[in-house]
């Protein structure tokens, strides 16, 4: 873990250093007199030297028996696929409306992701839209949007 | 919809999350939380409770029988469950579980009843400088308890507190670090954050790679009810586990997870025979279990008398309370009786529901675990996508979830725990406030954390906790709570 951990504290330094400039912009003021960026101040500083203990603690270690984070056979098609079809999922919200956009997205769950072959998914993914109607729409009595095709 | 009624819906989502792999508590109570805002507020927390204490339930049933902890707190459970499962006493380790945990969870929330009145009233003696001191000492405890490095604890702390600093600020109304989002400015949402951290993470570290259907133990069930000789080597295990899982779970960062360890390594040590231990020893299945039902009890004492959650369950519970109008600490039991003392009673009748529902019902919940995983984890992304949407009807607070969601996956990869993040992210509003407050009546002098009695005590306490963590070449103690 010893390079990745180099990783993740260099980009918490950089984080740390954005935060420290922001929170001198938004005024830190006095201990007597504290501002809003008083508390944002400590937290950058804090994490900008924790990283950068980090960094150096790191460079010490051996890089003898380091594990890889992402081992061979990683279905990184999974791994991309499903944040973008949850970011496209609010997209298609209110043009399509509640169900349509459920019974696609749960379509693509079921079939591109999970592997399900296409009648199962179809059944599956009605099932689910019909199920998260009953649940949230009528015994619950969220409203969602309908979409252009009012459905 | 009775009390009674939400009791029961509660602790059978918890034992049924409790036995599927891959869902914890957390994310659950999480996906549950924008359906309870249509509640009052006593039904919904008797409800929501019942999903924490039911999952420490059902958790055990897979460890048993499939050599797989349906949640964080059922993981020693493993170890002696699933080998008296392969030696064919699968029947005597759930019943032992089960009437463990009710045994200890039942004595655990007496305890509750107890110690919590007492405890309001002693914190009805702070101010803004115990405030401060107290969540300090948290934070410590936190670090001190955390599994890992001790530097990646604190540096996560850190960052929880300052994305709980996003919004608008408390004293002067400016927007701090919002980017011109109006969705910002109301501060980043435990839910989102908490449904991203715990779902969608855990969703995403299941599927990066290839896994086979889980195997389920081919053994008959029989003899769910305990023989004499499995009573005498469980009873004092079961005592001992409950003082233990109790105790523990009164710290902040504490709970089951750590409860069932402790109490593991406990039974091992003072046994005559220790070898027996990872081999089908009952005292290592009767301990556990019931040290982590007696700590899910005592976790709600420093949520109800300090307004304090001491692990990510107990911070959505308080998230729930505030969004209910009601805020927790020295004054609820007055304020909110009802409230409190309706919990109180939900809890016993709860866990006379679990064993019903976990003794009996054993063969449909083993019956669940054929589900595959295929199907559920669109289920679980389709209840984080519509809890999120359905918090404030506002697409943003998905993408705040789906942020999060990565985030709490590359959190996993690269070994920084969930768990104290969102511990950090509840507290910072009150552990600013009560700083700032502090510096406002003391005019700039942190004197004022050593000069007040029990503040003094909290504060010297912390900083002995993050000593004794931090010194020893930044290396970490055992347990940790990571769900």
């Amino acid at each position: 873990m010893i390079r990745y951990d180099r990783m993740s504290s260099l980009f918490c330094v950089a984080l740390a250093a954005a935060i420290c400039v922001e929170s001198i912009r938004l005024g830190p003021g006095s201990f007597s007199n504290p501002g809003p960026g008083l508390l944002p101040l400590g937290c950058g500083l804090l994490l900008g030297f924790m990283g950068v203990v980090q960094v150096a603690v790191s460079m010490k270690g051996s890089r003898l028996g380091q594990a890889l984070l992402w081992k061979p056979g990683t279905r990184w098609k999974h791994l991309i696929s499903i944040p973008v079809s949850l970011v496209a999922y609010p997209l298609f919200f209110d043009i399509l409306g509640f169900h349509l956009v459920t019974f696609f997205w749960t379509g693509f769950m079921y079939g591109g992701v999970g592997g399900m072959g296409w009648r199962s998914t179809v059944i599956a993914s009605v099932a689910t839209t019909f199920v998260s109607y009953l649940l949230f729409e009528y015994f619950l009595g969220l409203r969602f949007p309908r979409g252009i095709l009012n459905v | 919809m009775g009390k009674s009624f939400l009791c029961f819906l509660g602790v059978l989502t918890g034992t049924l999350i409790g036995v599927l792999p891959g869902l914890g508590p957390s994310a659950t109570i999480s996906l549950l939380l924008p359906a309870t805002f249509y509640l009052p507020p006593t039904p919904a927390i008797i409800m929501l409770s019942g999903v924490y204490y039911g999952a420490m339930y059902g958790g055990s049933t897979t460890s048993i029988l499939v050599n797989i902890p349906g949640e964080a707190a059922s993981v020693v459970t493993c170890l002696d469950g699933y080998q008296m499962a392969r030696q064919g006493r699968a029947g005597p380790a759930l019943g032992i579980s089960a009437l463990g945990s009710f045994i200890a969870g039942t004595i655990g929330v007496l305890g509750l009843m107890i110690a919590a009145p007492f405890l309001a009233r002693f914190a009805l003696r702070f101010g803004s400088p115990e405030y401060f001191s107290l969540i300090f000492m948290a934070f410590s405890m936190v670090i001190y308890l955390a599994s890992g490095s001790v530097i990646k604890a604190v540096m996560i702390i850190v960052l929880g507190v300052f994305v709980g600093s996003i919004g608008v600020d408390f004293i002067t109304g400016d927007l701090r670090f919002t980017f011109g989002s109006l969705t910002l400015s109301d501060g980043v949402g435990l839910v989102p954050v908490v449904m991203g951290l715990f779902g969608i993470g855990e969703v995403l570290e299941n599927l990066e790679e290839e896994t086979g259907q889980i195997q389920i133990l081919r053994t008959k069930l029989k003899g769910l009810l305990p023989t004499i000789q499995d009573w005498k080597d469980s009873l004092g295990p079961i005592l001992r586990g409950t003082v233990l899982g109790f105790s523990l779970g009164i710290l902040p960062g504490g709970g089951a997870v750590m409860s069932s360890f402790a109490s593991y390594a406990l039974e091992k040590r003072i046994s005559k025979h220790p070898e027996q231990f990872g081999k089908g020893a009952i005292q290592g299945v009767a301990g556990p279990e019931s040290a982590n039902n007696a700590g899910s009890s005592s976790n709600f004492i420093p949520l109800l008398t300090l307004g304090l959650p001491c692990n990510p369950v107990m911070a959505l519970l308080l998230g729930s309370l505030l969004i209910h109008g009601i805020s927790p600490g020295p004054m609820l039991i007055k304020d909110h009786p009802e409230l409190f003392w309706g919990v109180i009673s939900s809890m016993y009748i709860g866990n006379v529901m679990l064993v019903l529902l976990n003794l009996p019902l054993i063969g449909l919940w083993v019956r669940l675990l054929s589900v595959p995983y295929s199907v559920l984890f669109p289920l679980i992304l389709l209840f984080c996508l519509i809890g999120a949407y359905s918090l404030n009807n506002n697409v943003w607070d998905i993408i705040v979830m789906v942020f999060f969601g990565i985030f709490g996956y590359l959190m996993r990869k690269f070994n920084y725990e969930a768990a104290p993040f969102v511990f950090a992210l509840v507290l910072s509003p009150m552990f600013e406030e009560s700083l700032r407050q502090s510096l406002l009546m003391s005019e700039g002098s942190f004197a004022i954390f050593f000069t007040r009695p029990i503040s003094c005590v909290l504060m010297v306490t912390g900083i002995v906790l993050f000593s004794v963590a931090a010194l020893p070449w930044f290396k970490r103690k055992p347990f940790r709570e990571s769900q």
